[in-house]
């Protein structure tokens, strides 16, 4: 298992990457800044799961918090409001 | 979900979840819009099985001609 590289509070970046396959970081999400709001436990990688391998070592997930404002630049509602992604340890930075 | 017993219950583990949403990703979004939910399901199960050679193309055309077949002769 690999081990967990950030805690609560944190501040992190979703790597800007493009891979094939199956990824579980959303696109929209791929560059932006955020806050680790919560670790989620430890997972196969769904990225090799998904072609057939053992998915180890299994991956930290967090819950990581993103502002609405800052994810879409037209964003009409309150600066307060957030987004949580659940995203794997190796897509952030 | 009865779907997947036949592939995701018992000892061996013939599928991931993560199989699956490869698979139904890996369909073109005209195939995508046009079928439900759960034909995505069937696709991308049968996709998987025949990845996996729990089935072969041959096998899997013969048996779609035989339920075929079947159907057409209730009419």
């Amino acid at each position: 298992m690999t081990e967990a590289r950030y805690k609560p509070g944190d501040s992190v970046r979703v790597r800007r990457a493009y891979p094939l396959g199956h990824i579980r970081t959303p696109f929209y999400i791929r560059g932006q800044r955020g806050v680790i709001e919560r670790l989620c436990g430890s997972f196969g990688n769904p990225e090799e799961l998904a072609q057939q391998r053992s998915g180890e070592p299994r991956q930290p997930l967090y819950r990581v918090r993103f502002r609405q404002q800052e994810v879409w630049p037209d964003y009409r509602g309150s600066a307060e409001d957030v987004l949580e992604v659940e995203i794997f340890q190796h897509w952030l930075e | 979900m009865v779907l997947l017993t036949g592939v995701k219950g018992g000892r061996k583990k013939r599928m991931t979840v993560d199989e699956l949403r490869k698979n139904i990703e890996a369909l073109g979004p005209e195939a995508y819009e046009r079928m439900s939910y759960y034909e995505r399901w069937v696709i991308s199960i049968t996709q998987t099985m025949v990845q996996r050679g729990v089935i072969t193309t041959e096998e899997l055309g013969r048996k779609m001609a035989e339920v075929e077949s079947r159907d057409r002769s209730k009419v």
